[in-house]
């Protein structure tokens, strides 16, 4: 009988000797230390696109621990470099240091901009929140508790992060939310008229998720907290039906949860979550690893979810059921380059149809497919550990293009996504 | 973070499943040049150029068959020609040859393309490959790429010889991105993803630059095959199975019910949810003579009892599952309405830039759901052209879990796959080869396939496909289920081997050289097709297109000997109002039960015969097995009529309650049938309050809250296609199931909450259906009840029977003509789902719960008899006993059953589809197959392996791993 072993390679010494780290790590980040760079990133592991169109957030993970901690910082989709705000205090970098090893950066938006961020730290196991002010293409970055470094970023402390937060409970009982053991993924579900924004938070052991209420400033404020299954790390929200999923790393299923109607009796009753059930994926691969990111189509009718056993994306139907729709249900699965993480969706436009883009770890690609046509359509060459990926789109700039965290790289790809463009599908720059 | 997996756990556990793949017999060449397969085509090597397969006979054996005719060398050796594989990786892009030889010619192998540049070297082709097809001379392959938008002709000049693997490339550019590509006759046919047409390039008149006709479609195709000649395509965005004939013509077929297809089957102009006959998206009949829309104007806001505003009811008028203040129309009106459907709330739901009836989705005024209509791509189709016994097109509807087949002889007309009254594949007769004298022929039985009449039905559209769903299709057809050599088709019936002379011809059954110098292959022998579908999990799904010349589209079949298919049911569960009650091996107390909750032989199996069979907890096998589809099934006692339900339900002045949405008599409501009204207590008349279930402690009432929903039965008294009338005088009151206001019950100290409890817990089983806790309310006046109310259909004094895939089975129908509900009693008598619990009469029980001495199989003879108020349909007969109780004087009374109780359990048929597959696939869509030799190539695209299957019915195994 012959054994098949893998060499480790340095990109995976370097994620070992991390994690061991982190493992081994006291829970804060310690007070001393370079404060993160201002124009560089270190291990990225997420990128979100702003709704002002003009700028990518991308988190830096300080997964080598070589700073103080991880840092969210903003690039401009204009010139790609990394962006400055006025302030009271003079020109400050737009971005805020915060713990390390930490998830992706989930934007509040009111009237049509980002007030507020929430990003959480394995580390510290804590929610870290930053407000924005000023220009929206070139926001001012606060934090509570939080200190400009000499750099002139702003420096969030661990110990106005939050964890173990109190609350008060519907039965008017004392409680503490406890995010669990290495959060990651987050949700902002923007509020309807007189319903208030919600923030979900979720931890990857335990499977715990955290419900918080956004205030007026986006200030969370923690209402309850719900188990699932373990392994969580990411969400999506239906836009059409208001339901949620969670991705578990451990399980071959997608969680569906949901905001319970409230009590007509009790209108001023704290919103709950609900667990509505689990979408089963097919898997016939032994694994630890199964599904990563996800997204949901912009009609609501496909979720769509990276996932490794075997490296597939997996399309599925969640129309809405008040149509006698199907049960949720898998359409197909879609081989992609090895060990695929995150999934963002670009919607048709320009003659194309609706593509979803999928990073590939370990292919050192982004595979392109068409959901409709369950094919991979094309592949797309990146930086080296390609994470986590956002689609923006501005007209009024111009720009339709996706980005990348190139993990072992320590970059953003830029790829372009314009049809018209002789460099379509190529990545066409990285901030380093 | 585990350590484990940071250093490849999982890799190393597929390292480990690998190696014991590597233990078995089966050849692997292990080289690490197969990466990403995605498809696959074959072709002989020839001089200068590939060509087409041949067939040999030679051979001794199937393994050894050769397909590749000899060539001459440019060293003047003639040599037999190596079967070229072209396998084309998706990434990196290229094509990977293959040398497909059986082991006594050659063997099988990777072929590396330059083996001076260390590493594997493939043949360079455009990026994202699709797919890859023979050119129709088998000259070169052509691989289409999606990346590059470009065609890549492959020449292989050769592979042995002294120059080694030679090949030339060729690129030509696409007019755009392609979804497929497809060889039809002289022409490359590739359809284009983003734009509604196909290309068809002339390869014949200018394989290297050829020029393209471009032909308009109705949309963007997904995949392309070919009848004759005939186009048979799928599409990206439209749920249709489309033929294109010679002439331009367009036979097209929904592959979803014609209510949502975007066809207009009725010929009026008028699609889909526009089509007034359209009741909603599952109908399934356009033409469908509904009844006219009621004049529901549903903009008027329903006043309610006592002006109760249904923002402020507590409950959910619409069922949109948002209650009150949380729906946005009792808000801000942005969102749904609480009280008025989406499809008449004047709000553009789902921002598509049409509101309400002008939506696509809504089906009336009625309709709840504004929004999208489900995914159900992306389909595929594939052909199976068998010749004589004719012309079939299997689709692919992932998201309803369906293959739809259609019979493609001459347009595309469904298939009915369960609705025939069984089909004989016919036995084969052949003799042994034996030297000095014939034997007995041998002869393999004839099959018979049933149909599953359960399914016919429920109109079930074709077979149903597994859980873990199926991503591609392929048909192959499988030459020879006696004979294992291959046949040459020049060679035709009569002369179907080589002479006996020629040293190590085969001889096939069937030859006795007594008698002849050639052997015909029994008759049905040659024709047999099968589709393999590629499955998520990794196998692939074999499907019985056509056996011994016998249309009969199934699953293959896992089991074929008849003692081996039997039946078999799990164990009911029981539940009341909902609430499941946990079973022991005995009858829980005051519930109707089907029998004892053990299981009993009946008969024993007789090998080649009959199965075994078994009264399983009550439930009588079928008299044929072969009649069950396998399905999960619920009784329950006043069961709702599945689909017989809404809301925004309401009665004019003479009765009648009119929902379009519904189907009344063809859901099998008859008169006497009780219409349940729910609506909020608050909504209703002082004499329409529910009574207060009463619930005491020995002489203590325990303190319950106040009722919030009035339930109010009134009897069918007839029974219309969209409507039903009710007999106004015949209401009764339904009490509530009461719930303990604990706190008033420990400030009034006079019992405990736990003795409360457990009053509760004993009257619940006999509260809310007894005749003394129905309260007759007379004449009933409308406006007593609030305009609009939620509402359901029950079976009076009946267990309803609903399988999960036959429905409520029910000989009923709406004769349009003469406007009148109507019973078919020509039909099967076991299309029936209405059972009565058996009337004891005198009798009781000897205990309580009854034992199995006196409701087992020996019991119920002699007591009752065996066929006391019984049902059977197709999958089993069953009985429905009255529970019991054991008064305070020790008397066993029996217990009438309460609505809503409810036993389910799945049966299982003798059905066990089949499957075939390498070791430990991971995922792959395509599968290719090698012209006519039962050879499949199982591409695992996940995995990086290509592996060759033998598939011959019965006698599946691998033969070859490339990785």
């Amino acid at each position: 009988m012959k054994l098949r072993s893998q060499p480790v390679s340095p990109r995976g010494l370097v994620v070992v000797i991390a994690l061991t780290l982190l493992a081994a790590s006291a829970c804060e980040r310690p007070a001393t230390g370079p404060h993160h760079p201002v124009d560089q990133l270190d291990y990225p592991v997420a990128v979100t696109a702003d709704p002002s169109g003009e700028i990518v957030w991308v988190t830096s993970g300080n997964f080598d621990l070589a700073w103080r901690g991880g840092a969210v910082l903003a690039v401009d989709v204009k010139d790609h470099s990394f962006l400055t705000a006025q302030s009271d205090e003079g020109d400050v970098p737009v971005g805020a240091e915060i713990g390390s090893f930490p998830g992706p950066l989930e934007l509040l938006e009111r009237e049509g901009r980002a007030v507020a961020g929430y990003v959480l730290s394995r580390t510290d196991a804590a929610l870290y929140q930053v407000q924005l002010s000023g220009d929206p293409a070139a926001p001012v970055v606060t934090c509570p508790g939080g200190t400009r470094a000499d750099s002139g970023l702003m420096s969030c402390p661990a110990e106005s992060a939050l964890d173990d937060v109190p609350y008060t409970d519907a039965d008017d009982e004392s409680q503490t939310l406890d995010l669990g053991t290495d959060p990651y993924g987050a949700l902002v579900l923007e509020g309807q008229a007189d319903t208030p924004a919600l923030l979900l938070t979720g931890a990857m052991v335990e499977g715990t998720v955290g419900i918080f209420e956004l205030g007026e400033e986006g200030t969370p404020e923690a209402l309850a907290s719900l188990d699932i299954t373990g392994g969580l790390l990411d969400f999506a929200a239906n836009p059409l039906t208001g339901r949620i999923y969670a991705s578990h790393k451990f399980s071959n299923a997608i969680s569906v949860l949901a905001i319970a109607p409230r009590d007509p009796q009790q209108p001023s009753a704290p919103v709950e979550l609900e667990k509505l059930g689990n979408i089963p994926l097919p898997s016939n691969l032994l694994s630890a690893d199964h599904a990563r990111g996800l997204a949901v189509s912009p009609d609501g009718r496909r979720l769509y979810a990276a996932y490794r056993a075997p490296s597939s994306l997996v399309v599925l139907d969640v129309s809405d059921k008040a149509s006698n729709a199907p049960e949720e249900r898998v359409l197909t699965k879609v081989a992609v380059h090895s060990r695929p993480s995150d999934v963002a969706v670009a919607p048709a436009s320009h003659g194309l149809p609706e593509l979803v883009y999928v990073s590939c770890y370990l292919g050192d690609r982004v595979d392109v497919v068409d959901p409709a046509l369950g094919l991979v359509v094309d592949s797309i060459a990146v930086g080296d550990g390609p994470s986590g990926v956002a689609f923006l789109q501005n007209d009024e700039l111009g720009v339709r293009r996706l980005y990348v965290a190139n993990f072992h790289d320590q970059s953003m790809g830029v790829i372009e996504l314009d049809p018209g463009s002789s460099a379509f599908h190529t990545q066409i720059a990285e901030v380093r | 973070m585990n350590l484990w997996k940071t250093l490849g756990f999982s890799s190393l556990l597929v390292g480990l499943g690998l190696g014991l793949g590597a233990c078995s017999p089966t050849p692997a060449t292990p080289t690490g040049a197969v990466r990403a397969p995605v498809d696959f085509a074959f072709a002989c090597e020839g001089a200068g150029q590939t060509q087409l397969p041949t067939l040999d006979e030679r051979a001794a054996s199937l393994d050894n068959a050769r397909l590749c005719p000899d060539i001459e060398l440019s060293d003047g050796r003639t040599v037999e020609g190596h079967g070229i594989g072209a396998l084309l990786s998706g990434s990196p892009p290229g094509v990977i040859l293959l040398q497909t030889n059986p082991h006594s010619s050659g063997g099988r192998r990777v072929l590396d393309t330059d083996p001076a540049i260390p590493g594997f070297t493939r043949i360079p082709v455009g990026e994202a490959p699709i797919r890859i097809v023979t050119a129709p001379d088998g000259s070169s392959f052509y691989t289409v790429s999606a990346g590059d938008r470009t065609m890549t002709r492959v020449v292989v000049e050769g592979v042995q010889g002294p120059e080694g693997v030679r090949f030339s490339t060729d690129e030509i550019a696409l007019p755009g991105a392609p979804s497929d590509a497809k060889v039809i006759g002289d022409q490359l046919i590739v359809a284009a993803a983003h734009e509604a047409a196909l290309w068809s390039f002339d390869i014949s008149a200018d394989p290297i630059d050829p020029p393209v006709e471009i032909i308009e479609v109705p949309g963007r195709v997904a995949t392309i095959d070919h009848v004759n000649g005939e186009l048979i395509l799928t599409w990206i965005d439209r749920p249709v199975l489309s033929r294109r004939t010679v002439d331009g013509a367009w036979i097209e077929r929904g592959l979803v019910p014609s209510c949502q297809d975007g066809l207009d089957q009725d010929g009026d102009g008028l699609i889909d949810a526009l089509d007034p006959d359209c009741t909603g998206p599952e109908d399934d009949d356009e033409s469908g003579s509904a009844a006219p829309v009621v004049a529901d104007d549903l903009s008027v806001g329903p006043q309610g009892f006592a002006g109760v505003d249904p923002c402020e009811d507590g409950i959910d008028n619409d069922g949109d599952g948002l209650t009150d203040g949380d729906d946005a129309a009792c808000a801000s009106g942005l969102d749904r309405g609480e009280w008025i459907a989406n499809c008449s709330d004047g709000i553009d739901n789902d921002g598509d830039g049409a509101t309400d009836t002008e939506d696509s989705a809504c089906y009336g005024p009625r309709d709840r759901g504004e929004g999208q209509l489900p995914a159900t791509g992306p389909h595929r189709a594939v052909v199976v052209n068998a010749g004589d016994a004719g012309v079939f097109v299997y689709a692919l509807v992932p998201g309803r879990h369906e293959l739809r087949i259609f019979d493609a002889s001459e347009g595309l007309e469904p298939v009915d796959v369960h609705g025939h009254g069984g089909i004989e594949i016919p036995e084969l007769t052949y003799g042994p080869y034996t030297q000095g004298g014939a034997q007995e022929p041998t002869v393999l039985p004839a099959i018979t396939v049933s149909g599953k009449p359960g399914l016919a039905f429920a109109k079930a559209p074709g077979p149903r496909l597994p859980s873990v769903g199926g991503i591609g299709l392929v048909a192959q057809r499988l030459r020879g289920e006696v004979w294992e050599h291959i046949i040459s088709p020049e060679a035709g019936e009569s002369q179907a081997s080589l002479p006996f002379e020629i040293s190590g011809a085969y001889r096939p059954p069937g030859c006795d050289p007594e008698v002849t110098d050639r052997c015909v292959q029994p008759a049905g022998d040659d024709d047999t097709y099968y589709v393999y579908m590629s499955r998520m999990d990794g196998r692939l799904q074999m499907i019985e297109a056509v056996r011994r010349g016998v249309p009969v589209h199934r699953m293959a079949q896992t089991h074929t000997s008849v003692d081996l298919r039997g039946t078999a049911a799990d164990k009911p569960s029981l539940s009341l109002r909902g609430t499941r009650i946990p079973l022991g091996n005995n009858l829980p107390d005051g519930h109707a039960f089907l029998g004892p909750l053990v299981q009993e032989k009946l008969t024993d199996r007789v090998v080649d015969e009959a199965p075994a069979t078994y009264r399983s907890y009550g439930i009588w096998p079928p008299a044929d097995p072969e009649l069950v589809a396998s399905q999960f099934w619920t009784i329950t006692y006043e069961g709702v009529f599945p689909e017989v339900h809404g809301t925004l339900g309401s009665l004019d002045e003479t009765g009648r309650l009119s929902a379009p949405e519904a189907t009344f008599c063809d859901g099998g409501v008859e008169i006497g049938d009780w219409l349940t009204i729910t609506a909020p207590v608050a909504a209703v008349a002082e004499a329409l309050q529910p009574p207060v279930a009463e619930v005491l402690a020995g002489d203590v009432t325990c303190a319950t809250l106040a009722p919030t929903n009035a339930r109010i039965d009134l009897q069918v008294s007839a029974v219309g296609d969209h409507w039903i009338e009710v007999d106004l005088s015949s209401g009764r009151l339904r009490p509530e199931e009461p719930v303990l206001d604990e706190d008033a019950i420990v400030e009034a100290k006079a019992v405990s909450v736990s003795a409360c409890n457990a009053a509760l817990e004993e009257s619940l089983l006999y509260l809310t259906n007894q005749p003394t806790s129905l309260t007759s309310v007379g004449e009933i006046a409308l406006e007593h009840l609030p305009a609009r109310f939620t509402w359901e259909v029950r079976a009076a004094d009946a267990w309803t029977i609903v399988g999960s895939q036959s429905g409520h089975l029910h000989r009923q129908r709406w004769d349009a003509d003469a406007g009148s509900c109507v019973s078919d009693e020509t039909l099967d008598a076991r299309i029936q789902g209405r059972l009565l619990t058996i009337d004891l009469g005198d009798e009781t029980y000897a205990q309580c719960p009854p034992s199995v001495d006196q409701v087992g199989i020996e019991g119920v003879d002699s007591w009752i008899g065996s066929e006391a108020t019984s049902l059977t349909n197709f999958s089993y007969r069953v009985q429905a006993f009255p529970g019991c109780r054991t008064t305070d004087e020790g008397l066993i009374e029996a217990v009438p059953p309460q609505r809503d109780t409810s036993w389910s359990f799945n049966f299982y048929g003798p059905d066990a589809p089949k499957t075939v597959s390498a070791q430990s696939v991971l995922l792959g869509a395509r599968t290719g197959t090698i012209d006519v030799t039962r050879r499949l190539m199982q591409l695992d695209t996940s995995g990086g392996k290509a592996h060759i299957l033998q598939v011959r019915p019965g006698i599946e195994r691998l033969l070859q791993t490339f990785e």
